[in-house]
């Protein structure tokens, strides 16, 4: 599976609405459902049971539980260049929980990434510097 | 002079009949007759006294045609407000349904706003404080993302969601702040009057050496030294009596403890700042050295905090000496807390600053100590003196000194102290000590060396700093006792923190050069071996 690829697959997915904790094409996704979304078309599986989680930035219990089923399933990537076709990990505000995902578009003079936004579903956006500052980790698919 | 006169005049008077309101048209009658008065009384050409009068609004503004301000240094700005979304309403609906008892169900509507506030021109370094209201809010609370105005920048995600991708600029040259889903409960239902504390140092010059300020300092000094929790990066609380909870080192309304927040301004004010000096204080309590203790001590003993019980080498905070009161007040802060001092070199480390390690020696004689002083003989040392004037038990200078001697190296040793290396052990970033039951230099010095190897290192370390008499006291033949003794702790923190660590000593600008004993014409350069 080439980053393309990757990309291209993702790209289908812009305008499926935002649904919490939902995965499916066109019948809405939030961010993490995306990303479920995108690896069951290249693996065509689910990668695991996803437990309940909250729709807000943070998990009461302060478990980098994302993080870990990252880990998992994705390959991680050293070093802070970006690489079209890789999801990455924000944390949305300093001392939370790592929630958001993405995956990167583009890179070089205006790089952009698709992830499902709250309020207004998949879209692809530029990855403004105070978004670069929040990605936290980045992985590759295998 | 007429115009204030007259002008409170006529407020008296106006506010004795009609009230209020009345009260300001009289004042703005007596002024204008009172500015009459003056021309004439003054002549023609000189400035009548205007009082009130604001030489501009600082209030965030939305009109078009504004101009875009251009800010140097540090500025409180309001901004404009360039974007905004609709108001967007959320409704929660809760209580009520089948089989419920009579409660009604109630519905809670909740407004939020997003929108961009145009700062100034760009290339902006940091956005300090912010204030709604005139209130100074918590950063954290607010989902805000700053853009600096540089040339290069993208659009902001939000505003391309909204208005879509090709209908966004990205606002180049231009520092402004997006509000993401702003809240707006806490404002009362409104967007608030924003204000920004914004920070812009001049740009580069071309010429060396003419930089600004803010772009050329390196490296910067953490004081005092002091404050159990000072250093520490997790919020403490004490609680004095059940129930009550104060808050020791969180002091600011910009969220996160004292030192995230000085960390994160000096990130943010001072970009090329990359080192800084991190001074943690123990207590010396004898100009005499061969009688000074220098131990760890605390403010108070009868509260701990639960989150970070004070610990410093293996001390707890029941048996630890307070620090001398003057009018119930500690004269010094307590030493920091070993977990604090951990999650400082922690915190610096993760945000690229180099630390350097500074062990501080306060003095604490108070006044009417009865000690009798090395440099004059009498009874009663100064208070709260420099630690470069612990010297023998009376100065080289004095008569019957022991300088020179076996005697003054026996002194030397016993301020040194018999800690060794060996003595202290480090699991799960707590330095424990099982040595000598002393409170001497040498433990101090290599408790903190074992610490900030355990916090995962320091770029530097200072084995000792200004003490100036210590290292001019001389024994038999000449030698320099106490600095052969710091060569020898040099070494073993050497070996402590690995080769990459820069180890030093700080010394005085009195003692650097050498040393000249009084009424000699010898210039002896006593520090070189070290």
């Amino acid at each position: 599976m080439t980053s393309d690829e990757v990309v291209g697959l993702a790209r289908a997915w812009i305008g499926t609405p935002y649904v919490h904790q939902a995965s499916k094409l066109g019948g809405g996704c939030d961010c993490l459902g995306l990303i479920r979304g995108v690896w069951r078309e290249v693996y065509g599986h689910e990668p695991e049971s996803i437990p309940a989680y909250s729709a807000d930035w943070s998990e009461p219990q302060g478990d980098e539980a994302l993080w870990r089923a990252a880990l998992r399933h994705l390959e991680p990537i050293k070093g802070a260049e970006l690489q079209t076709g890789n999801v990455v990990l924000f944390r949305m505000r300093a001392g939370a929980v790592a929630k958001h995902l993405g995956i990167i578009a583009a890179v070089g003079k205006a790089p952009t990434f698709i992830h499902a936004y709250t309020g207004h579903g998949v879209v692809e956006s530029p990855l403004s510097e105070p978004w670069r500052k929040r990605i936290v980790a980045q992985f590759a698919f295998r | 002079m007429a115009t204030i006169v007259l002008s409170a005049a006529g407020m008296a008077l106006g506010g004795s009949v009609l009230g209020l309101s009345m009260a300001t048209l009289g004042r703005a009658a007596g002024a204008t007759l009172g500015r009459v008065i003056d021309q004439r009384l003054l002549g023609g050409g000189s400035e009548p006294v205007e009082t009130g009068r604001i030489d501009r609004f600082r209030l965030t503004g939305a009109s078009e045609g504004a101009a875009i301000g251009k800010v140097y240094g540090r500025m409180r700005v309001a901004g404009q407000v360039i974007w905004a979304t609709k108001f967007n309403e959320a409704v929660a609906t809760s209580g009520g349904g089948k089989g419920a008892g009579p409660t009604a169900a109630t519905t809670e509507f909740s407004y939020s706003v997003s929108l961009a506030i145009a700062l100034c021109e760009g290339d902006i370094t940091h956005v300090g404080r912010i204030w709604a209201d005139g209130v100074e809010i918590a950063r954290a609370d607010l989902n805000m993302r700053v853009y600096s105005g540089s040339q290069t920048q993208s659009p902001d995600p939000k505003i391309v969601a909204v208005e879509g991708t090709k209908h966004v600029p990205a606002y180049r040259g231009t520092a402004y702040v997006v509000f993401e889903d702003l809240p707006l409960a806490q404002f009362g239902n409104r967007v608030p009057q924003f204000t920004f504390e914004v920070m812009h140092p001049s740009e580069e010059a071309a010429s060396a050496g003419t930089s600004d300020i803010a772009r050329l300092v390196k490296g910067v000094a953490l004081i005092p030294g002091t404050g159990e929790y000072s250093l520490a990066t997790t919020p403490v609380h004490l609680s004095a009596s059940f129930g009550e909870s104060i808050a020791i080192n969180v002091n600011s309304p910009s969220g996160g403890t004292d030192l995230t927040a000085s960390l994160d301004s000096l990130e943010g004010e001072m970009a090329n700042c990359k080192s800084s000096v991190l001074v943690v204080s123990w207590f010396g309590d004898d100009l005499r050295c061969g009688d000074c203790d220098i131990a760890p001590k605390v403010e108070q003993t009868e509260i701990d905090a639960e989150i970070m019980p004070w610990r410093v080498c293996g001390q707890g905070r029941a048996g630890a000496s307070v620090v001398p009161q003057l009018e119930d007040r500690p004269v010094y802060g307590g030493t920091p807390a070993d977990a604090s001092v951990v999650e400082a070199i922690q915190d610096m480390n993760s945000r690229g600053i180099d630390a350097v390690f500074y062990p501080f020696v306060l003095m604490e004689q108070m006044v009417g100590n009865s000690l009798p002083d090395p440099w004059t003989g009498d009874t009663g040392q100064p208070t709260l003196p420099w630690r470069g004037r612990i010297t023998t038990s009376l100065a080289p200078e004095q008569a019957g000194s022991v300088d020179g001697s076996a005697a003054a190296e026996a002194e030397v040793a016993a301020f040194m102290g018999s800690a060794a290396v060996s003595d202290f052990s480090v699991q799960d970033g707590v330095v424990s000590y099982s040595g000598p039951s002393e409170w001497r230099y040498r433990r101090f010095i290599l408790h903190y060396a074992h610490l900030c190897a355990a916090a995962g290192g320091v770029a530097g370390f200072c084995i000792g700093s200004e003490m100036r008499g210590l290292t001019q006291i001389r024994g038999a033949g000449g030698s320099f006792p106490a600095v052969a003794a710091l060569k020898t702790i040099a070494a073993e923190v050497r070996a402590i923190l690995g080769p990459d660590c820069k180890i030093g000593y700080a010394a005085d600008w009195s003692e650097y050069h050498g040393y000249q004993p009084v009424g000699t014409a010898d210039k002896l350069f006593h520090l070189d071996p070290l």
